[in-house]
């Protein structure tokens, strides 16, 4: 059972965390690119832009598909620093304050998104590596010329192949 | 049983949210009569609007400022967000000012514009 003193020392912790916030936000930046390398866009917490780079080729592009695409990554750039915010109070403050922050804003987190990519499993890496690392072995009469010659490079060049 | 963080967590949301929920109707009641807030900015072929804190919102380019290069042009795009967002900063600071502080205003990077700041004249 806490003490009344450890609950005061709780209440000021918690309130200097949540003070920390407006920092940690400041630190915060999302970065986007387009599919086709033309254009990075870095906003930060509040979505102003802070580099933007459009690759040479665009003076050749259609004037209104380039201002469309840099509204589109620069879209996609602040859902990245949403998150990033989100990621910088989860780490420094926890994630009781995550989720109290989750609550005033009422923007949840974009990794709580059901359509937010989940990246790789642990499971599905796992089932991945063994199909890599069995493959050879298993299916000998599908590796193609071309992956015959790159072992033969590495054969060759291997220091150990003697 | 409910840990005595949770409890504390739950009781500064309500406080919070409640003086925001106060602030808040105040607020969308001045929006109302003032449209939804944006700062525009415009120079040599290129148009830019931005919501308040600078997210871009709209963008225009013309064929002849695509002329002018990749790197010149991403550097346009940038100094006219900037400049759209401490309009659109001046606006808000404007249309929140008989409900947050001035200090409040500032912290969230909304500020008014002097006159002869070269960013409060519209082009």
């Amino acid at each position: 059972m806490p003490s009344t003193r450890d609950l005061i020392d709780q209440a000021r912790a918690r309130a200097a965390a949540l003070s920390q916030v407006a920092t940690l936000m400041a630190d915060a930046r999302g970065s986007a690119h387009a599919l086709d390398g033309t254009v990075e866009v870095t906003v930060d917490a509040l979505g102003a832009l802070r580099r933007l780079w459009l690759a040479p080729s665009v003076i050749d592009a259609d004037s209104v598909g380039l201002a469309g695409l840099i509204l589109e990554v620069t879209q996609l750039a602040m859902v990245e620093a949403t998150q990033d915010c989100y990621n910088k109070v989860g780490l420094q403050l926890g994630e009781d304050v995550t989720l109290l922050i989750e609550q005033l804003s009422g923007q949840p987190a974009p990794a709580r998104s059901p359509d937010d990519d989940p990246g790789m499993t642990v499971e599905e890496f796992q089932r991945l590596r063994s199909e890599r690392l069995t493959r050879p072995t298993r299916r000998p009469a599908d590796r193609s010329s071309a992956s015959a010659e790159d072992d033969a490079y590495f054969d060759n060049a291997s220091p150990w192949s003697g | 049983m409910r840990s005595v963080a949770e409890f504390d967590v739950g009781l500064e949301a309500a406080r919070i949210a409640d003086a925001s929920a106060r602030a808040g109707v105040e607020a969308s009641a001045r929006f109302s009569r003032s449209g939804p807030v944006v700062g525009k900015a415009e120079s040599h072929g290129v148009a830019v609007s931005v919501a308040p804190g600078g997210l871009l919102v709209g963008l225009a380019i013309s064929r002849s400022a695509l002329r002018s290069g990749s790197d010149a042009l991403a550097s346009l795009i940038m100094e006219l967000s900037g400049r759209a967002t401490r309009r659109a900063g001046d606006r808000m600071n404007e249309v929140l000012s008989p409900v947050l502080d001035q200090d409040q205003l500032v912290s969230l990077g909304y500020e008014r514009l002097t006159e002869d700041d070269p960013d409060a004249q519209y082009s």
